[in-house]
């Protein structure tokens, strides 16, 4: 007889996770690896530390799954532990990250092997650019920047992720902007990443 | 009056699709009066820029690390937890065995109360161990509150061992000697 076995819901997987079975929670893993790696990659700026971090915030995860509510996005769980995680490693990194004359280490995205080498190229650098003026930002002004960019949360969820009020949240998104417009603008040259065309034009 | 750093707030807020934001070509207009057009570009290609970053992707091997290294906690953990339940249980034995030798002998002579306190001891201590190895391996409670309730309780027995032991003292009871008092066998 050919079986008919429908696969588990992320209830019914989490809920065998929190009894003890990690290869129920690797299912989970494997469906949110994506948001948190790019979370850790855009707040840490180094591909192998990012890894890393990714690796870190699931053990802690599956570690701490009895205190998860299931009222709430499982993702949005994982992402407050995955941005306290790379905050705390951040601060380790004892960096003035007030300066702005600091140049931090800047990792190439790891692109999807299929592109062209071309495009490949071309995204890589506007990655970089991106990578690189996030990197000159402090490490409270990147994640609602990220949160908000590559996740498409409001105000409200990404007060929730962080622990924030609403108008911190819209107040350090604010800030995060003029100071990254600020060192846009100082930076701007022929050769500068101005010169990239808009990618929405 | 036009200030450049409420107009660069209205924009974040405009940007960020909030309800309420004012219009793009108004919010322009007020930033070239204000005479911060420069920022003002400027944060739109910041935002233009993040708008069309992409999300980097995982190394492939990432999902079946974090797995792997998932499943050899759990298993060490497991073989943690049948440890100290193994070693719990193991020390649990002896006292167990004095403690029916004891109750035994307190049923032949229930006169000892002294060893019926000392059994009860007994019984605390081994119900501490059984509880602190099963809950270890179970999870259920922490040890330390556990072995310091028994810890208590145990203390409270000792001291009444003590308090009746106190009470019976002085009472010297002549052993039988075969000897006679001039020290040849009577």
């Amino acid at each position: 007889m050919e079986s008919t076995a429908q696969p588990l819901s992320e209830r019914e997987l989490l809920q065998r996770a929190q009894k003890g079975d990690p290869r129920a929670f690797g299912i989970i893993v494997q469906s949110y690896q994506r948001p948190v790696y790019n979370l850790c990659y855009r707040m840490l700026g180094d591909a192998e530390e990012a890894e890393d971090a990714t690796q870190e915030t699931f053990i802690r995860a599956y570690t701490h799954l009895g205190r998860y509510d299931p009222d709430r996005k499982f993702l949005n769980w994982v992402l407050t532990i995955a941005s306290r995680h790379c905050i705390d490693r951040l601060r380790k990194r004892r960096v003035s990250w007030a300066s702005l004359e600091d140049e931090p280490y800047v990792e190439r995205v790891p692109m999807p092997e299929s592109m062209d080498p071309h495009q490949m190229a071309e995204r890589n650098e506007r990655a970089d650019e991106i990578q690189h003026w996030l990197n000159q930002l402090p490490p409270d002004y990147r994640t609602p920047l990220v949160l908000l960019y590559w996740y498409g949360y409001s105000y409200e969820e990404i007060a929730q992720i962080m622990h924030l009020s609403v108008p911190a949240v819209k107040s350090r998104l604010h800030r995060a902007r003029k100071r990254l417009a600020e060192m846009m603008s100082q930076s701007a040259s022929p050769s500068s990443a101005l010169s990239y065309p808009h990618p929405h034009s | 009056m036009y200030d450049c750093d409420s107009i660069l707030q209205a924009l974040s807020v405009h940007l960020d699709g909030a309800e309420g934001a004012s219009d793009l070509s108004e919010l322009r207009a007020r930033a070239a009066r204000a005479h911060c057009l420069e920022l003002f570009e400027a944060m739109l290609e910041v935002h233009q820029r993040f708008a069309a970053a992409a999300m980097a992707e995982p190394p492939r091997d990432l999902a079946p690390g974090i797995t792997r290294t998932l499943v050899w906690q759990h298993r060490r953990h497991q073989g943690l937890a049948l440890a100290v339940l193994f070693l719990g249980l193991a020390t649990t034995l002896i006292p167990t065995v004095w403690v029916i030798w004891a109750g035994i002998a307190l049923y032949l002579d229930p006169g000892l109360v002294g060893q019926g306190l000392e059994l009860l001891l007994q019984v605390v201590n081994l119900g501490t161990a059984l509880l602190v190895a099963l809950s270890t391996a179970a999870h259920l409670l922490s040890p330390i509150w556990i072995t310091s309730f028994f810890t208590l309780v145990a203390l409270v027995f000792l001291l009444m061992s003590l308090v009746l032991a106190n009470q019976h003292h002085g009472r010297i009871v002549p052993a039988y000697s075969p000897l006679s008092s001039n020290g040849r066998f009577s």
